[in-house]
């Protein structure tokens, strides 16, 4: 696979960890669905791999770039774990609407599992740290994704600070506590 | 408090698009290290709820 190729990929990992944040941002603000504070470190998770991904497409190709992807997904995968076993008790209940069949928090382990997978294939492909790195500014749809996730990154930052204030989230938040 | 890290990460996306690989790397692993310890804070909380 050549790297043209592999950037090309990348920048569809990164619209497709945008498409997932946008999701669950849309959930909130028309369905009202008020996030816990481990979806709010699932979210925080996914701009963490998103992160790796605006990396390769800012400064090239390399191994540490998808790490930090990886690394952001295990952080997903590992809230997301300890979500679905909170609830995985008979009677305890569930989070959230659920969506085709299954919670949020199981489709994020669902995504970053796949999100994991598909860093181990990438990382497959040795010759595409061969050779020069790329030294060309990226492209403006590169640059358009990138400024997209932080666009959402900041949203969920002011989203989390009109719901939680200065402090640590309530475990069952039923309204934001600085809006009336 | 919770915020911090979406804050964190926000600077490393503008330090990518601004050329600096380090600065964007420092603030990823802030970012990260800030969600962990929240997550430890919540699961201690919970454990200590249920114990």
């Amino acid at each position: 696979m050549t790297q043209a190729r592999l950037i090309w990929l990348n920048l569809l990992g990164l619209l497709a960890i945008c498409a997932v944040l946008l999701f669950a941002f849309a959930d909130q603000i028309i369905y009202g669905d008020i996030p816990c504070p481990l979806c709010i470190l699932q979210r925080a998770g996914f701009i963490a791999a998103g992160t790796g991904l605006a990396l390769n497409l800012g400064f090239g190709i390399r191994p540490s770039h998808y790490a930090t992807m990886i690394l952001g997904a295990l952080v997903v995968a590992g809230v997301a774990t300890r979500q679905i076993l909170l609830h995985i008790v008979p009677g305890t209940g569930a989070y959230g609407n659920p969506f085709l069949g299954l919670h949020f928090y199981t489709w994020s382990f669902i995504v970053s599992v796949l999100i994991i997978s598909g860093g181990a294939i990438l990382l497959a492909y040795d010759r595409q740290f061969v050779g020069q790195r790329s030294t060309k500014k990226p492209r403006r749809v590169a640059v358009l994704a990138m400024g997209l996730l932080a666009l959402i990154s900041a949203a969920n930052g002011v989203s989390t600070v009109l719901l939680c204030g200065g402090g640590l989230c309530p475990g069952d938040p039923t309204h934001y506590m600085l809006l009336p | 408090m919770m915020s911090a890290p979406f804050f964190f990460y926000l600077l490393g996306f503008v330090s990518i698009l601004r050329g600096n690989r380090l600065a964007a790397l420092c603030l990823w692993w802030l970012a990260s290290l800030f969600v962990l310890a929240l997550f430890a804070v919540h699961a201690s909380s919970v454990l200590h709820i249920t114990l």
